[in-house]
């Protein structure tokens, strides 16, 4: 009975501190064009997951791949990925236990928005842009 | 102990005492209204075994529902703010896409011709124009 219970109180314990644990060290910052429109056959689309999750929240069909670049979050310094000249992204790792990013958002030139974000195991941010042609840009972060 | 026993017992309590007989009455009717009684609910609790098997129930299901709760809930988080008149930022976490998300709202819609301009290529074109060429 007491081996049972220890077990038990290991298992949920471990699973508890499991959950808590810091993020990784890499994340993915990526712009996807999304769009209801067949993209272009040589077009690099969106892995089936995360389309998936994608529609969920914005409801286009499709999702190119437009830029992929990887951050480090050790890296306390400011990183811009600018995929595109009027639509781009500065990021800045912030130091402390827990990864934490800070972003602000450029268009054509002038910052609309700032804010954070905890990467968390599986748990990626998804920034809904302006609207491109049919379609809308949509930033992507995702922890690696 | 039923309806009609405790009726009985409660008319046998009313009955005037004989003085001096108070202490027999008592007696005679605190044996009849514990000499059944039964164990409540939380009888265990009196016990230190019992006491302490109900504090390690409580503390397996404060874990379990903390673990639960934890994984509903996102490890992550994302905050934002506007930072341009007629911009709304809003951040929300998705459960059904188990994702963060954050909706701007009155961006003007990106073209291909772009609406920003390179600093160096203003300064360059009026260096130009202060040269005379």
């Amino acid at each position: 009975m007491q081996i049972k219970t220890l077990v038990l109180c290991a298992f949920f314990g471990g699973a508890t501190v499991a959950s808590a644990a810091p993020g990784d060290e890499r994340v993915s910052v990526a712009l996807y064009l999304a769009e209801n429109a067949p993209p272009p056959t040589e077009a690099s689309l969106a892995p089936e997951k995360l389309s998936h999750r994608l529609r969920q929240v914005f409801g286009f069909k499709h999702y190119e791949l437009l830029k992929e670049e990887t951050i480090n979050l050790k890296s306390h310094w400011q990183q811009w990925v600018l995929p595109r000249k009027d639509f781009f992204i500065r990021l800045e790792p912030l130091p402390g236990e827990v990864p934490l990013l800070e972003y602000e958002l450029y268009k054509d030139g002038f910052i609309v928005a700032k804010g954070k974000y905890r990467p968390g195991e599986g748990t990626p941010l998804f920034i809904n842009g302006p609207d491109f042609k049919q379609g809308r840009l949509i930033f992507v972060l995702e922890p690696r | 102990m039923n309806d009609s026993e405790l009726k009985k017992l409660l008319q046998d309590a009313a009955l005037p005492v004989l003085p001096g007989q108070e202490e027999r009455a008592w007696g005679e009717v605190r044996d009849r209204l514990f000499s059944g009684a039964e164990p409540t609910r939380i009888s265990f609790l009196r016990s230190w075994r019992g006491a302490f098997a109900a504090c390690l129930v409580m503390a397996v299901a404060l874990i379990v529902g903390d673990s639960i709760l934890t994984g509903r809930n996102p490890v992550s988080f994302a905050s934002a703010s506007s930072q341009a008149p007629g911009i709304y930022a809003t951040a929300f976490y998705s459960h059904t896409a188990e994702a963060q998300v954050v909706w701007l709202n009155g961006l003007e819609p990106s073209t291909d011709q772009l609406s920003y301009q390179d600093p160096t290529t203003v300064i360059g074109d009026n260096s130009s124009d202060s040269n005379g060429l």
